[in-house]
Order: C-alpha cells, then sequence, then structure tokens
C-alpha cells in the first residue's frame, strides 16, 4: 500500500509538472506552473551537477565490503568493493522476470552508453540472482550478458548467505510457490551503488531513466576521484 | 488492493488525456485524435503504442501497449501469441515497490498526439525525475528504500469507456513465457488480444532493446 500511495503522489506531482513543460513546448513562457522547489532539479543543462542527484543517499551509509558471493560459474568469489576509483552497479533480481528486471538492467546498459567511455569503464556492473533455484549458471550469465559487456553474475544457493547479502544493503526478496504451483518471486527494485571502501553510495529506486541514472553515476565518479586516498580493500 | 491500483491508474490516464487535449489546444493541432471514435456505444478498445522488449530463447519477456476505450469499458481477458514465439501468454501486473517517476512519464505521454509532439520535453524533462527520487526518499527512509515489487498474473485489465490504460514497465505487461527463439530488437511479433465482449484483437508489437 505505501508504494501505491506514493505512486498517487509522483503521479499528481509530475501531472503538474508536465503541464509545465508542455506549456513551454508551445511557445509560452513556461515557468508559471512551476514552484521555485520543483524547477530546481532541472535547471542543470549538461552534466553532473552534485545537488541534483534521482537515486538517494543511504542514511546512515551502509557498509556492504563484507559481502562476498560466489561468481555464477564456480571460478571464485566476489567481495561488493569496487575497482579504485571506480563504482559498482549492484542490483538484487532474477531471469524470470519479464518487466521489472530487464526494464532496470536495460536502463543500465543504456546509461553506461550514456556516458564518456573513460568514465563508463570506471563502473562495474553485478547482478545477485535472488532465485537461484532457476537462475542456473548458464540462465544467468546469458541474461547478464544481454545488457552487459563484463557484467559479474553472482549465485549462490545458501539461502543463509544470500540474506545476509541482501540486508547488508538493505535489499529484500521473498520467494514462495502458490497452490498452483507457481514459483512467485518478490523483491526489492533498487539499483546500488558502492564506492571503492564498500560503502553504498547511492540508491535507485526503479523506474530512475538513464538518463537520470548517468548523470548520478558521472557525478558520483566525478566526487570519487576528488576525493583523497580510497581507504582501499 | 488490485480495485485501488485500477483505480487510481483509470483517475491518472483521465489526467493524461486532460493533459494531452490541453497540449493539443493550446498548440492549435488537432489531427488524430483518438477519442472520437466509438461513438455509438462501442466497446472496441484501441490498442496504440505497442512493442515488445527483446529476449532470449527460454527466457521471458513482455509486451507493452496503451489500450484505450471505447464510449463503453471493455475489460482486456486474454492474451496468446504463436507457439513459434512464446510457450505461452499471460496478463501480469507488477505491484508494489518505491517507483520513480519517470516511467510515469511514458504514462502520461500516452495520447499518440503527447508522444509524437511533446516526446522530447519528456526525455529533456529529467527534473520530473528528480522530483519523483525525492518524493520516493522521503517516503521510503523509515526502511531501507522502496518496497517488495512482486508480479501477479491478472484475470483481467478493466478499461474504462474513453480512457486509456497503459501496459508499461513496473505495472500492467502481457508476459511471454518461454520464448521459442530469440527476440532482437527490430523483429516483429503478433499478439492476440481478448476482451471481455468476446473480441479479439491482432497487434503487432516491434522488439526494442530498452
Amino acid at each position: 500500500m505505501q508504494g501505491q500511495r506514493f505512486r498517487g503522489a509522483a503521479l499528481a506531482a509530475l501531472a503538474v509538472v508536465l503541464f509545465g513543460a508542455t506549456a513551454a513546448a508551445c511557445g509560452s513562457d513556461g515557468d508559471e506552473a512551476s514552484t521555485p522547489d520543483e524547477a530546481a532539479g532541472g535547471e542543470s543543462p549538461e552534466g553532473p551537477e552534485a545537488d541534483t542527484y534521482s537515486g538517494y543517499v543511504v542514511d546512515p551509509p551502509v557498509t556492504v565490503d563484507s559481502v562476498v558471493l560466489p561468481l555464477a560459474d564456480g571460478s571464485g568469489d566476489f567481495q561488493m568493493v569496487a575497482e579504485p576509483g571506480g563504482l559498482e552497479v549492484v542490483y538484487f533480481g532474477y531471469t524470470f522476470c519479464p518487466d521489472v528486471c530487464p526494464t532496470t538492467m536495460a536502463d543500465v546498459r543504456k546509461a553506461l552508453a550514456e556516458m564518456p567511455a573513460d568514465e563508463a569503464d570506471r563502473v562495474g556492473v553485478a547482478m545477485v540472482t535472488i532465485d537461484p533455484a532457476r537462475d542456473t549458471q548458464e540462465v544467468l550469465d546469458g541474461y547478464l550478458a544481454n545488457f552487459v559487456d563484463d557484467g559479474v553474475a553472482l549465485r549462490t544457493d545458501d539461502d543463509a548467505l544470500l540474506r545476509a547479502s541482501t540486508d547488508a544493503f538493505g535489499a529484500n526478496y521473498e520467494v514462495s510457490t502458490n497452490t498452483e504451483g507457481d514459483i512467485e518471486v518478490s523483491h526489492t527494485g533498487e539499483l546500488y551503488a558502492v564506492d571503492d571502501t564498500g560503502t553504498v553510495v547511492m540508491a535507485w529506486p526503479f523506474g530512475t531513466s538513464y538518463e537520470s541514472l548517468a548523470r548520478d553515476l558521472r557525478s558520483l565518479l566525478a566526487e570519487t576521484s576528488a576525493s583523497p586516498e580510497p581507504a582501499g580493500t | 488492493m488490485n480495485l485501488s491500483t485500477r483505480t487510481f491508474r483509470g483517475i491518472a490516464a483521465a489526467g493524461a488525456v486532460l493533459l494531452a487535449g490541453g497540449t493539443l489546444a493550446a498548440c492549435g493541432d488537432s489531427d488524430s485524435d483518438s477519442d472520437d471514435e466509438g461513438s455509438s456505444g462501442s466497446s472496441e478498445v484501441t490498442i496504440s503504442g505497442q512493442w515488445a522488449r527483446s529476449g532470449t530463447a527460454g527466457g521471458n519477456t513482455a509486451v507493452y501497449m496503451e489500450l484505450t476505450g471505447g464510449s463503453e469499458p471493455n475489460d482486456l481477458v486474454g492474451a496468446s501469441v504463436s507457439s513459434d514465439v512464446a510457450t505461452d501468454a499471460q496478463i501480469h501486473e507488477t505491484t508494489g515497490g518505491g517507483m520513480a517517476g519517470d516511467d510515469d512519464m511514458g504514462d502520461m505521454s500516452s495520447e499518440d498526439d503527447m508522444a509524437a509532439e511533446g516526446g522530447d520535453d519528456m526525455s529533456g524533462g529529467d527534473d520530473m525525475g528528480d522530483m519523483a527520487g525525492e518524493g520516493d526518499m522521503s517516503d521510503g527512509d523509515d526502511s531501507s528504500g522502496g518496497g517488495m515489487m512482486s508480479m501477479q498474473e491478472v484475470e483481467a485489465i478493466t478499461i474504462p469507456a474513453g480512457e486509456t490504460v497503459s501496459l508499461e514497465p513496473g505495472g500492467f505487461h502481457v508476459m511471454l513465457l518461454e520464448l521459442t527463439e530469440d527476440l532482437s530488437a527490430g523483429d516483429s511479433i503478433e499478439v492476440t488480444l481478448t476482451f471481455a465482449d468476446g473480441s479479439e484483437q491482432t497487434l503487432t508489437a516491434e522488439v526494442r532493446d530498452s
């Protein structure tokens, strides 16, 4: 219910802004429908702008460098820490998901494509399956490869480990079988960005546009490179 | 729960229609107004903006579209595809979660006129997403982000008279289960929709990567 109420508020707000944008498009002076607060987010003509993130900062900060999950192909483990000076974008999803997960992963792909290559190269992508029973290594690797090159597919059959991992991020999931025998999966739809200290520096709710995602990532990268010595791993 | 969602979506769709109307009036462009159809008691649903997401053989994907009711309400009650495309097609709804607003912009731009005319404004309007993101932050700060999202098969999607219901990412969609072959951008597939009045319509959906 909470989510639905939110949709209501968001849509109402969107309607207001949309009207403003429409008016502008038609050649009138389009500012009359926006309050200063509403307009504040839209004044960045190009490039990252620190105060206009679309994602939200997890507060208090969450550190996830203790999360270590097996690579789906069994070739080793992956620790939730980005490369020095980089970011790791982490998603908890499942491949049978036809709607939310591919929408999100496609947005990640488009966001990275939108960014200058040298910046996009500093962003890793990791997908953790929350449905390991159906997401075999082959399925998961193939799925991720559809969206990003060099993505990290993570999978564990150890439910306690998976649960500890999602808990660390503040993510959640539930896999159950209904009375008709269908597997039903619920999960939080956030994308997370982890920095090179293993701190979750931003989370984006489902539905964040790829343009916003790209802009946030660029801003975060700029902050990362501007900060002093990374704490290392 | 489903009912309230649907009701709300109906209202949102009505808002989109009104906005589109406003746009047309403001811009003095009045062609292809889809609201004029079904003048004498038609429950025929108009389908527009349909597309399918790419996917791999054996996997699942979704088909999205806008459904606009005629002068009488109707329900979408079934969907089917050839076995050349997928094993099964079902009507699904994703519920819950803390959505950012961007995809709802797609909802708002559901009218064809809007999509064509206002498309650039929409994509340039990242501030909308920012706003919605802030809304979500205040909404979800007591826990850690948005709520759980889940997906259920639904028996019907109600299409109120004269209103547009969006099948869009994060909401309603036609789910294709166990794709027979890879679906790649540029391909197209046929999907047959069945409505409560007994009518059927077959649409051709272009496959996209997004």
